[in-house]
C-alpha cells in the first residue's frame, strides 16, 4: 500500500541533493538517489523532488541517469508541467555518441506518455529508426509502439509505416521482431501486420538466428500466411522442424500449433505431427516445473479431444508423484480419467485406487469420482471398477465413502447386475456419511435398494427420528421418497413410521418443496394408494442415459486455442468467462461513461465469482408464447408447485402485473380488474447452467383474506433440476410482489 | 503481453513491482491472495488466476512469488518459460535468486528487468549479453567501485549483439584453452512395493564449460548415439547435421551453458542401480519400521551421497530408530524422517530399523508412506551414453577482415565427467 513519506524525509533528501559537497562525490551523490529510487519502489511518494531530480539527469555517470530515468519514468505522469524540462535533457542524451545512453534517453522519452509532449519526441523518434546502432533502433521500434496510445496519428502515419515494414529487413534479428510486434500494434484496425509469401519466406530462413522468445513471435506471425502449394508446406515444415527439439517449451508449442496449421487440410500428416510432437510434450511434464508442467497437462488435455488415442502407450508418464502440487495432480487425474481405454484401463483404475488415501481429500474424492467415470465410458471395465470401489469403501474415511457412495449411485442404473454386490454395503455407511449430497444418495439408495436388507426400514427409521435436527433439503425430500419407496414393499414395518415423517414434513418443515412433496405423498396416498404404487415407484423403471459432457473425442478443437489460455479453463468455461468480462466493460461503460483498462479501483472485488453465477438464474427479457402453446405446455408440464404469497391491496392487479412485466415475468392472459376471483396466467423464461427452462405461473387472488396463491409449472425434466429453480424463481416472484413500488 | 511484474514473498508482502506499459495497482494481486488462501501448502497456488481486467501467471521459486500480469491473451508456457529465465538470471547474477538477494541489489535488478522485457515483450535474456550490458555484482568490483567510483555499467554496447553469431561475442581470448563437459543423468522412478518398476525414465542434461578464444567450431560425437532418440538441443547445435550424421556440431557460447537436454525412458529399459526394502506397518498405538538400502545394477561404481526421506502420516508421534550407519532424524512437525546413509558398502547393506509411536486414541494410518530416495553414483551414466570424442575446427579471426584470414591454433584442454543421481525416486510402500 502506497504511504506517504514525512516531509522531513524529503527535506533532508533535498538538501543532500543540493549539497555541493555530495556532488561532487559520484558515490555519495549514487547512494542518495538509490534511497530515492528505493522509497519510491516501496510505494512512498517521492514526487516532490522531481525537479531535483531532473537535474540530477544531467550527468555523464551512466548510473546515475539510470536511476534518473527510472524515476522520471515514474513520475512524469503525476508532474506532466515539470515533465517538459526532462525532455531537455533526454533530448540532448539522444544526440549524444554513446549508443547506450541514446538508446535509454529513447526509451525513457517514450515511455513518458504525456500526449503534450509528443511534438519533442517525434524526431528523435525518427532519428533513432535509422540509427546505426542497432540497440537505439530496437528501441526506437519499441517507442513507435508505446507512442500509438499517446498519439496515434503520428505513428499511423503512412511514413512510419512504411519505415517499419522496410525494417522487417533489419540485420539485427530483435529489431526485426519488434517491427513485427509493433505493427501488429498499429494495423490492429486493420488486422495487423501482413505476412505475404516474401516476408513468410524471408522470415522462415531467418528462423534460427532469433532469440527463443523471437521464435516464438515469429512462429505467431506465420500463422497469417498460407502456403499455396503442398511442396512450400513440407519445405516450410523442413525448416521449422527444429523448433520442436528446442529446450524452451514456449518455442515448442509455437511450432506444434504452426505445424497443425499447416498441416490443417492433410489429415494423415497432421497426425503424424501429433505423433511427432508427442515426445517433447511429454518432456515437459516430466521435467519442467510444476507451473509448465500443468499447462502442458492443459494442452494434452484439449488435444485428447480431438485424438483420444494419441498418448496411450505412455499413460504411465502421467501418474502422479506424492510431491506435484495439488493442481498437477488433479490435472494428471482428469488426463487419465479420459485417457483410459481397453487395455490401459485396469492399470489406470489401478493407480487411481492408490491416490484415494491422499493426504488431500479433494483428491481422494476426484481420484473416485475419475474411477466411476471410466466405469460409466467403458462398460467392460465396469465390474472391475466396482471392485476396486468396493475395496476403497473398506478404509472406513467419511470423504472416501461419500464418494464412493456418489460414484456408485450412477453405476447401479447403468449396470443393474452389481445391485446385489453394492447393496449389503449400505447400513455400514450411515454412521460414516454425515453431510448433505452423499447422505441424499444414501437414503436414495436406501429408499431404491433398501427393501432387501432385512433391517432396512430399521435403518430409515433412525434417520427419520432425526429428521427434525437435520438441515440438507435435499435430504429430506429423499428421506420421504425412500421411505414412500419402503413403504411399498415393506408396508408393516414402514406404515408407522411414513405417518410420522409425512407429519412432520407437513406441520412443521419450513421448507415448501419438503412439505409439497409430503402433501402431494399424503394426498396420493390418502385417495388411491394403487395410483401412489404407479407414480412413485414408477421412475425406476425408467432407462437411463448418464452422458458424461467432457467425454473425449466428443468434440473438435480450435486450432486457434491451442497455446493460448483457453486449454487452461477449456473452451466452454472460457466463453462464460468472456461473456462475463464482456458484460463488465458494458456495465462499466454505462456507469463511468468510459471502460477505463487501467482503473483497477473497480477491480476491488465486486466480481461475482463462478460458483454463485451458476446458482443464480437470470430471466430471459423476450419470449415469444402463443397462447396455444402455453395452454398444450400447461398441460404436459408434471413438475409443478405452490406458492403462497401475501397481498398488498394498496396495488391494482393490473399494476401487479406491469411489475412482474418489469421483471421479465410476462403476461399471458388476466381476468378484468374487479372480478373475484382475479386470475393471470403468467410466464417466463429462465436461464441457468447453460440450459433455458419455461416456467408458467397461475396467479390466484383472494381479496377477502388479503392472500395471492401462485401454482409454478417448470420445464425440467427430474424433480432435482428443478429444486434450486423453484426456490429462485419463488424468490424473484416474492420479492417482485412484496416490493412496495 | 507481460504488462508488469510482482514479487511477493511467502508472508503476502510485495516487496517489489516493476511496470513495462502502464502502471497497474498493486491491489490486481488481491485475486492472488485470495487463491493462496484457499491452497493448504504455498506450492499448491493455482499457476493461472483470471481477474476481470488481466490474468495473473505466477511461478514459486526460491519462496517467492513471481506474478507476472497479462491483459491480452498470452501463450502461458511462453510467459512461464520467461518467468523461469528471469529467476535464472537473478542466481547467476546474485548467487541466489532469494528476497535478501533481489533487495539487496534491486538497481541492478531494475536494470535487468529493463533490459529483458520492453514493451511487454522479451528483449535479450542470454546471460553473456545480458553481463555486457549490466556487469554482474562482485565483492572484489564492489570495492573496487566504492575506491574508483568505476560504474557497473559498460560504456560501450556489447559487440555480441552484432556479431553474426548472436549467443557469442567476438574477441575472446583465454591463456588456458579448456572445455569441459559434464554428462549429467537423472533416474525418475516410482518402484512398487515388491520392488518392480512402474514408471521408470532417465533425463540427461551435457553442461558445459567452455572457455577458448575467437571463434571455435567444435564437433562432440558418441560412442552410442542411438539412445538419443528424444532431445532438445541449445540453438548452437546445428540441426540438420544431428539429423544427418548423428554429431553435435557447434559454435559455444563463451562460458557454462546446457549444451543438450534428453530422455531415455520408454522404449528403453532403465536400469535402477539402487533397491529399497521397505517394511512398515501400523497398529493401534504404534507401528513398526524397517528399510534397508541396496545395489542393483551399477556397473561395479560406488552408491554415494544416499539420503532418504520418508514423510510420515499426520498421526505419527515420534520414531525411535537404530540405525546401521549413517544418522537419522524425525521432524515431529513435518512428520518428515531423512536418513542420512552415505554410501553403501555392498558388504554390508545399510538398515534402519525401529518402532514409531502414534498419537494415543487415533487409529492407525490406512496407508504406508511413500519413500523417496536421493543418491549420487560418480564416473557412469546410467543410459550407457559415452562420448567418443570432441574435435575442434580452425577459426577465422574476423578482426581483420580486409587480410587474408589468420587461424589461431591452440590446443585445448578437454574433459569429460558423468554423473548419475536420483532425480525423482520414489519407493511405495
Amino acid at each position: 500500500m502506497p504511504f506517504f513519506a514525512g516531509n522531513d524525509t524529503i527535506k533532508e533528501l533535498r538538501t543532500a541533493l543540493a549539497d555541493p559537497a555530495v556532488q561532487a562525490d559520484k558515490n555519495r551523490y549514487r547512494q542518495v538517489l538509490r534511497r530515492v529510487v528505493s522509497l519510491m519502489t516501496d510505494g512512498a511518494d517521492m514526487s516532490p523532488l522531481f525537479p531535483d531530480i531532473i537535474k540530477a539527469s544531467a550527468t555523464s555517470d551512466l548510473v546515475q541517469k539510470k536511476l534518473t530515468y527510472l524515476y522520471i519514468c515514474n513520475y512524469a505522469a503525476v508532474q506532466q508541467d515539470l515533465a517538459l524540462l526532462a525532455v531537455n535533457t533526454l533530448q540532448k542524451d539522444c544526440l549524444e555518441p554513446n549508443p547506450m545512453v541514446r538508446g535509454l534517453a529513447l526509451r525513457t522519452m517514450c515511455s513518458l506518455r504525456i500526449p503534450s509532449l509528443v511534438e519533442y519526441i517525434q524526431m528523435p523518434l525518427k532519428k533513432g529508426l535509422q540509427d546505426s546502432s542497432a540497440y537505439v533502433r530496437r528501441n526506437a521500434v519499441n517507442g513507435c509502439a508505446k507512442m500509438l496510445h499517446v498519439a496515434p496519428e503520428i505513428i499511423q502515419d503512412a511514413g512510419v509505416i512504411d519505415q517499419l515494414y522496410g525494417m522487417i529487413r533489419d540485420k539485427d534479428p530483435i529489431v526485426v521482431v519488434n517491427c513485427l510486434q509493433a505493427l501488429e500494434e498499429i494495423l490492429q484496425a486493420e488486422g495487423g501486420v501482413v505476412v505475404n509469401k516474401n516476408i513468410a519466406h524471408y522470415l522462415l530462413n531467418r528462423v534460427q538466428d532469433f532469440s527463443e522468445w523471437g521464435q516464438c513471435q515469429v512462429l505467431h506471425f506465420l500463422l497469417k500466411y498460407k502456403p499455396s502449394e503442398e511442396e512450400e508446406t513440407f519445405d516450410i515444415m523442413n525448416i521449422v522442424d527444429v523448433c520442436l527439439k528446442h529446450s524452451n517449451s514456449g518455442v515448442i508449442m509455437a511450432a506444434l500449433k504452426y505445424f497443425l496449421f499447416l498441416t490443417r487440410d492433410m489429415p494423415q500428416i497432421q497426425e503424424q505431427v501429433y505423433n511427432r510432437a508427442k515426445s517433447p510434450l511429454l518432456n515437459i511434464i516430466t521435467s519442467g516445473g510444476p507451473e509448465l508442467s500443468y499447462v502442458a497437462l492443459c494442452h494434452i488435455q484439449y488435444i485428447l479431444k480431438t485424438s483420444p488415442g494419441l498418448f496411450n502407450k505412455d499413460f504411465k508418464k502421467f501418474f502422479c508423484r506424492y510431491n506435484d502440487p495439488l493442481y498437477v495432480k488433479t490435472k494428471k487425474l482428469q488426463v487419465l480419467t479420459e485417457m483410459a481405454t481397453d487395455g490401459t484401463e485396469n492399470d489406470i483404475v489401478e493407480e487411481l485406487s492408490m491416490y484415494c488415501t491422499d493426504v488431500s481429500n479433494d483428491l481422494a474424492t476426484a481420484s473416485i469420482q475419475a474411477i466411476g467415470k471410466i466405469a460409466r465410458r467403458l462398460p467392460t471395465s465396469a465390474s472391475h471398477c466396482v471392485g476396486t470401489l468396493l475395496k476403497i469403501h473398506g478404509l472406513q474415511q467419511e470423504h472416501i465413502t461419500s464418494a464412493v457412495l456418489m460414484a456408485l449411485k450412477d453405476l447401479v442404473l447403468l449396470y443393474p447386475d452389481i445391485v446385489p454386490k453394492v447393496t449389503p454395503l449400505l447400513p455400514n455407511c450411515v454412521d460414516l456419511v454425515q453431510e448433505g449430497p452423499a447422505k441424499a444418495t444414501l437414503v436414495w439408495m436406501m429408499g431404491q435398494y433398501g427393501h432387501t436388507l432385512p433391517n432396512g426400514p430399521y435403518i430409515l427409521e433412525d434417520m427419520v427420528e432425526n429428521v427434525a435436527s437435520e438441515i440438507s433439503v435435499q435430504v429430506k425430500l429423499e428421506l420421504l421418497t425412500a421411505t414412500a419407496k419402503m413403504f411399498f414393499s415393506r408396508p408393516a414395518e414402514c406404515q408407522d413410521m411414513l405417518g410420522r415423517l409425512l407429519e412432520y414434513c407437513i406441520d412443521e418443515d419450513t421448507n415448501m418443496a419438503v412439505r409439497d412433496r409430503a402433501l402431494m405423498y399424503y394426498r396420493l396416498l390418502h385417495t388411491d394408494v394403487q395410483q401412489a404404487r404407479r407414480v412413485i415407484l414408477g421412475a425406476a423403471n425408467r432407462p437411463v442415459q448418464i452422458q458424461d459432457s467432457d467425454a473425449p473425442g466428443q468434440e473438435v478443437i480450435n486450432l486457434k486455442d491451442l497455446n493460448t489460455l483457453v486449454p487452461i479453463y477449456g473452451r466452454r468455461r472460457w466463453d462464460v468467462m468472456v461473456e462475463e468480462r464482456r458484460r463488465k466493460e458494458d456495465q462499466a461503460k454505462l456507469t463511468n461513461g468510459t471502460s477505463d483498462d487501467t482503473d483497477m479501483g473497480a477491480e476491488g472485488g465486486e466480481e461475482d465469482n463462478l460458483e454463485t453465477l451458476e446458482e443464480t438464474i437470470y430471466l430471459v427479457s423476450h419470449y415469444n408464447l402463443t397462447p396455444q402453446e402455453f395452454e398444450t405446455k400447461w398441460e404436459q408440464l408434471d413438475c409443478v408447485t405452490t406458492v403462497h404469497l401475501d397481498y398488498n391491496p394498496t396495488h391494482s392487479p393490473n399494476a401487479l402485473l406491469q411489475k412482474l412485466e418489469g421483471a421479465h415475468i410476462f403476461t399471458m392472459a388476466s381476468s378484468p380488474e374487479d372480478a373475484t376471483p382475479w386470475k393471470a396466467f403468467l410466464f417466463a423464461v429462465a436461464e441457468m447452467k447453460d440450459q433455458t427452462h419455461l416456467m408458467l405461473v397461475e396467479l390466484c387472488l383472494d381479496r377477502m383474506a388479503a392472500t395471492m396463491q401462485a401454482t409454478c409449472k417448470f420445464d425440467a425434466d427430474q424433480m432435482e433440476d428443478a429444486v434450486p429453480l423453484i426456490s429462485q424463481f419463488g424468490r424473484v416472484l416474492r420479492g417482485t410482489i412484496t416490493s412496495s413500488s | 503481453m507481460i504488462h508488469s511484474l510482482f514479487m511477493i514473498n511467502s508472508a503476502g508482502d510485495i516487496f517489489m513491482e516493476k511496470h513495462w506499459k502502464s502502471v497497474i495497482s498493486r491491489s490486481v494481486c488481491d485475486y492472488f491472495f485470495e487463491e493462496q488462501q484457499k491452497a493448504n501448502s504455498p506450492e499448491d497456488v493455482n499457476p493461472v488466476i483470471s481477474t476481470p481486467h488481466h490474468y495473473l501467471i505466477h511461478i514459486y521459486r526460491e519462496n517467492i512469488y513471481f506474478v507476472a500480469v497479462c491483459t491480452t491473451e498470452v501463450p502461458p508456457l511462453f510467459v512461464i518459460e520467461f518467468l523461469h529465465r528471469v529467476v535464472d538470471t537473478f542466481t547467476d547474477y546474485f548467487g541466489d535468486g532469494g528476497e535478501s538477494a533481489i533487495k539487496d541489489n534491486y538497481v541492478i535488478v531494475y536494470e535487468l528487468l529493463e533490459e529483458m522485457l520492453d514493451n511487454g515483450f522479451p528483449l535479450a535474456t542470454e546471460s553473456n549479453i545480458l553481463k555486457e550490458l549490466i556487469k554482474p555484482p562482485n565483492i572484489l568490483r564492489t570495492v573496487v567501485n566504492t575506491v574508483t567510483g568505476s560504474s557497473n555499467l559498460a560504456d560501450t554496447l556489447p559487440t555480441g549483439q552484432l556479431s553474426n553469431v548472436p549467443w557469442r561475442r567476438a574477441g575472446v581470448k583465454y591463456t588456458n584453452n579448456e572445455a569441459y563437459f559434464d554428462v549429467i543423468e537423472e533416474i525418475d522412478a516410482i518402484i512398487d512395493k515388491q520392488g518392480s518398476t512402474v514408471f521408470a525414465d532417465i533425463q540427461g542434461v551435457i553442461d558445459c564449460c567452455v572457455k577458448l578464444s575467437g571463434m571455435p567450431d567444435l564437433t562432440l560425437s558418441f560412442m552410442n548415439p542411438r539412445i538419443l532418440d528424444d532431445v532438445s538441443f541449445h540453438p548452437c547445435v546445428r540441426f540438420k547435421r544431428w539429423e544427418a550424421e548423428r554429431v553435435l556440431s557447434f559454435v559455444p557460447p563463451d562460458g557454462n551453458f546446457r549444451l543438450i537436454s534428453y530422455h531415455v525412458g520408454s522404449q528403453n529399459m532403465v536400469a535402477i542401480p539402487v533397491y529399497v526394502k521397505p517394511n512398515i506397518s501400523f497398529r493401534e498405538g504404534g507401528g513398526r519400521f524397517d528399510v534397508t538400502v541396496g545395489p542393483k545394477q551399477t556397473m561395479g561404481k560406488m552408491v554415494e551421497s544416499v539420503v532418504i526421506t520418508c514423510a510420515m502420516p499426520k498421526v505419527v508421534l515420534n520414531m525411535n530408530l537404530t540405525p546401521t550407519q549413517g544418522t537419522y532424524t524425525f521432524d515431529p512437525v513435518a512428520k518428515v524422517l531423512t536418513w542420512d546413509v552415505g554410501k553403501i558398502n555392498p558388504q554390508k547393506l545399510p538398515n534402519l530399523r525401529g518402532n514409531i509411536s502414534l498419537q494415543s486414541g487415533s487409529p492407525p494410518p490406512e496407508s504406508n508412506p511413500a519413500i523417496s530416495v536421493q543418491f549420487k553414483i560418480q564416473q557412469m551414466a546410467v543410459s550407457g551414453l559415452k562420448v567418443n570424442r570432441l574435435d575442434m575446427y580452425g577459426e577465422v579471426s574476423k578482426s581483420s577482415p580486409k587480410k587474408s584470414f589468420t587461424f589461431e591454433k591452440y590446443k585445448p584442454f578437454k574433459g569429460v565427467k558423468y554423473l548419475t543421481k536420483a532425480g525423482n525416486f520414489q519407493v511405495r510402500t
